[in-house]
Parts: structure tokens; C-alpha cells; sequence
């Protein structure tokens, strides 16, 4: 009689602590929200130094890809190079953008605004797209040998793209992405097959100059913002559901006195482009064209030539086109 | 057939049929005059319904290839054929076969068939043979951009796209991996 509560009072206590244990290790493997894991991603693409191939694959076309990823006492460069057929080039960093296109014998350097180059996607924002966006998280996987966690981020209508990552567990960067249309097709995937992590080696353009002689088309070095003596002359009403101007501004274009207006709008994830062009300035895209997850539409809207591009749904840019005014 | 016997066939292709029947169905199968092809038909009916389609054949394909496979010589010594030219049968073999994949072969866009339609889609029934086979592998002109053909059209709707590419929430969280879409080569085209 005396030895059933005693062995009863054992029994619980074990349980508890099977119990906690239990717990402590489900916590410890899956205790990052999905949210977590994205905003893990977005520090380790932009903070960490590494290296790698991906392959690219979009409409029926598939190519293999160099990345490096270099950061040296908090300056960023990094470099995308096309290894299948020409080798076209990016070079991105804190100040530029350099496009090197063989075809068209030209390197191209974009200054970038200096108010961009902080522009970051802050949690904060992760938290907006709860209205348009469904995150999860989807199991576990391994690409290029590395274990991988798949989260995947869903539209909750057809007016924006649904994207699934495959993040590595170590670090949090993107190992495989999937980018999925407004009909859950997988419209464009890039994934590593080898991926180094630590090391960095970026070539130097300016050797890279050297070799070939490409002509250097400099774009101008400053855009302005629409508050000085151009305004912004069109009203844009009735705006697909979630998306908001997010930017707007003059492009100076060095063919014409009149400059490019450029109105930039996104729903904190999909974002599109609203170029409105004012003068003859030889011809420009009529109707809608597509590159890969690119859609794209251009016009006449008012006497003006516009031309809309982003990574979003056809049927978005062209709500976002059909709402254009002129101001009064 | 009969139409009975159409929808026998038709659940065998979907693989719906009790695993008593199928040894029967397949038997009549061989043994009907248009069987084969209606076989051949439903599957590519079902692969353009489930959208699993890459560059189509027509339904004649099998056939054109027993027909060239029957015309080529038969080796009677095989072992005396090898150590004189090793690889002649299997590259004449490979040349009657490519040969009528290209004469067959029909690209169909699957986004031009409605999945939930009931009907045979009317791309499916008007699979034609293309006459010039090298329009599915040679060089077209244009470029990269979907029904884009003119180069200065494209050069500046790139501009426009690397400019966007600065300015999109994506490119934060992937970094340069967005500018694929810009560095992609396309050997399809000039």
C-alpha cells in the first residue's frame, strides 16, 4: 500500500522531464519562425563572404551562373557572370552598378543614388506583407550538400509572384529559390551546385577593361527627386490591392533635355517599374513582352510613352498603367 | 471500336482499370486496327492536360520510326561488321531516328490549352508534321524579350530593367542574384 503513491510520484517526475526534454529539442531544431529564417536570409546575403555557381533556369532555357558575394571591412562588391555563351557581367557595389555586355561593346555604369544604398528590407516590412503573404515553413531538404530548410512565402490572390527558398541551415543563405506565378507555376529557379562559404575573389574591372576595349557609357551621376522644378505631372489611381508608390523621381537622360520620370511601386515584396518618357526618342516597346519572371508593357498613355516593368504579374502592371492621369 | 471500347482504353491510359481487365484491354489493344493510335492520342491527351508538355510528336511517330527502322539492312554478322567500322549501325540507327523526331516534331504551347476543358484541345488536333525540321534548332532572330524582335527596343526596355532591379524589395533580399534575368544568355537565339 505504502509503495504506490511513491512510485506513482516517480513516474510523473520522469514524465515531466521526458517531457521537457522532448521539448528543449524540438525547440532547439525548429525554433525560428518563418519570418525568422527569412530575415536570417536577408542578413546572411548581404553580411557574409562567399562564392559559387547556380544554375538558372527560366522559360525552357537553363544556364550556369558565377556569383561572388565579397565583404572587406563593410564594403560590399559583388559580381554575377554568365558562364554559358557571352560572357555578360555585373558588378555591383556600394556607389555602382557596371553591366558589361559584349554584343553591344559597351560597359554601362549606373551610379547609384546615395540614398539607396541603405536601402534595406528592415522586419518591419516583413510584417506589412502578413496582408498579401502566407509564410511557412515546408520540412527540410539538402541542395549542393548543405542542409537545407524550406520556407516558402504564398500570395494570398493573382495580383503578385509566391516565392519557396531553400535556406541553409547554417548560415541562412538561399541555397535553391523558386519563384512561383500568379497560378503557382514555377516560372524561374536558381540553385547552387557548389557554394563556398568565406572566400570571395572578385576579378578587377579595371584589368577587366583592358582586355577588351569596351566603350564606357557613363549614365548621369544624379537623379532628382521631383521636388525641385520638375513635378510630378500623373496621378495613379486605383492601385492593384496592396501596392503604393514607393518611390518617384527624374532620370536625365543623356539623349534628350527632357528627362525620363520614373515611379517606382511595390506591395513590400513585388515591385514594379512605371517609365514616362516625354519627346521622340526613336522607338520604344509597344504592347507587353515578358523575360523569364519580367513582365513588361509599354504605350502610349496621354500623348506620352510609357513603359511599365517588373517582376509581378501581367495583369498588376497593367492595373497600375490603366490608372495613369495626367494631372489636371 | 466501339465507344465502350474507347473509354476501356481511355481508363487504362489514366490507369483506372481493375487489375483483372488490363491484361484483356491491352490484348484488344494490339489486335484493333486504330488501338495503338487512340492509345498514343489519350496520352498525349493527358500530358497536355496535366501540362507536362515539352516539344510535341505527332501520334505517327512510332510508326515512322518501325517504317525506317524496317528499311535499314539487316546485319547478318555482326561480330565481322564490328571490327571493321564498330559504330556504323548505331549511328545510321541514330540519324533514321533523329531524322523522324524532326520530321514529326511540333512545339505546343501549353499555356494555349484550357486544362479544364472537356474537349480534344485544338492544338492537339491539328498536330501536323513541320515541314522544315531545322525551325525548331537553328538561331531566331529577335531577342531575349518575348515578342520583342527590334535590338534598340530591347537595349533600352534592359536599361529600364537594371534601373528597376535598384530600386525592387527582391533585390535586397537576394542580392545580385535578380540580375540572372539580365546576364542570361539565350543560345536560341541570334
Amino acid at each position: 500500500m505504502r509503495q504506490r503513491p511513491v512510485r506513482f510520484f516517480n513516474r510523473s517526475i520522469l514524465f515531466l522531464f521526458t517531457a521537457l526534454i522532448f521539448n528543449r529539442a524540438v525547440w532547439a531544431e525548429g525554433d525560428l519562425s518563418p519570418r525568422q529564417w527569412l530575415e536570417r536570409m536577408m542578413d546572411a546575403v548581404q553580411q557574409l563572404s562567399y562564392q559559387g555557381t547556380f544554375i538558372y533556369l527560366h522559360d525552357n532555357q537553363l544556364e550556369t551562373m558565377r556569383i561572388v558575394h565579397a565583404v572587406e571591412d563593410d564594403r560590399v562588391r559583388e559580381s554575377l557572370v554568365c558562364l554559358n555563351g557571352t560572357p555578360r557581367e555585373v558588378i555591383r557595389d556600394e556607389d555602382s552598378v557596371t553591366c558589361v555586355i559584349p554584343e553591344s561593346k559597351e560597359v554601362s555604369v549606373d551610379r547609384r543614388p546615395p540614398s539607396d544604398k541603405f536601402l534595406n528590407l528592415l522586419p518591419e516590412d516583413l510584417e506589412l506583407l502578413d496582408d498579401h503573404y502566407t509564410f511557412q515553413i515546408l520540412g527540410r531538404s539538402r541542395i549542393a550538400n548543405h542542409q537545407a530548410q524550406i520556407v516558402t512565402i504564398i500570395p494570398k490572390d493573382n495580383l503578385r509572384y509566391g516565392y519557396r527558398f531553400f535556406l541553409d541551415t547554417d548560415t541562412g543563405l538561399p541555397l535553391k529559390s523558386d519563384l512561383m506565378n500568379e497560378v503557382g507555376e514555377v516560372v524561374e529557379q536558381t540553385m547552387f551546385t557548389d557554394l563556398q562559404m568565406g572566400i570571395a575573389e572578385i576579378n578587377d574591372i579595371y584589368r577587366r577593361k583592358s582586355i577588351f576595349t569596351y566603350q564606357l557609357k557613363n549614365h548621369a551621376d544624379a537623379v532628382d527627386t521631383m521636388d525641385g522644378d520638375h513635378v510630378s505631372r500623373w496621378d495613379f489611381q486605383r492601385l492593384p490591392s496592396g501596392f503604393k508608390m514607393s518611390l518617384k523621381h527624374h532620370l536625365p537622360d543623356p539623349e534628350s533635355l527632357e528627362p525620363i520620370e520614373q515611379y517606382v511601386f511595390t506591395d513590400g515584396l513585388g515591385s514594379l517599374s512605371v517609365f514616362v518618357e516625354s519627346g521622340g526618342r526613336g522607338e520604344a516597346l509597344t504592347g507587353v513582352s515578358r523575360l523569364g519572371a519580367i513582365n513588361a508593357w509599354g504605350g502610349q498613355v496621354e500623348g506620352h510613352q510609357v513603359t511599365a516593368v517588373g517582376e509581378v504579374p501581367a495583369v498588376t502592371l497593367l492595373g497600375v498603367v490603366q490608372g495613369m492621369q495626367l494631372k489636371p | 471500336m466501339a465507344e465502350q471500347e474507347y473509354e476501356r482504353l481511355s481508363a487504362l491510359v489514366d490507369d483506372e482499370l481493375p487489375q483483372d481487365e488490363i491484361a484483356g484491354a491491352i490484348n484488344k489493344l494490339y489486335q484493333s486496327d486504330g488501338g495503338a493510335r487512340s492509345w498514343s492520342s489519350y496520352h498525349l491527351i493527358g500530358d497536355a492536360m496535366r501540362r507536362d508538355m515539352g516539344p510535341h510528336y505527332s501520334t505517327s511517330l512510332a510508326a515512322e520510326i518501325s517504317r525506317r527502322l524496317e528499311n535499314e539492312p539487316v546485319v547478318l554478322a555482326p561480330a565481322a561488321l564490328k571490327t571493321k567500322r564498330p559504330n556504323r549501325k548505331r549511328t545510321l540507327t541514330g540519324l533514321a531516328v533523329a531524322a523522324s523526331l524532326a520530321g514529326a516534331a511540333v512545339v505546343i504551347a501549353p499555356q494555349l490549352i484550357n486544362p479544364q476543358g472537356t474537349e480534344v484541345p485544338q492544338q492537339l488536333a491539328e498536330v501536323q508534321p513541320v515541314p522544315e525540321s531545322k525551325m525548331l534548332y537553328v538561331a531566331q532572330d529577335g531577342t531575349r524579350w518575348e515578342l520583342l524582335k527590334k535590338p534598340a527596343v530591347e537595349s533600352r526596355l534592359n536599361a529600364y530593367l537594371v534601373n528597376h532591379r535598384e530600386h525592387s524589395p527582391a533585390s535586397n533580399i537576394k542580392g545580385i542574384m535578380p540580375y540572372a534575368t539580365f546576364v542570361s544568355y539565350d543560345g536560341n537565339k541570334k
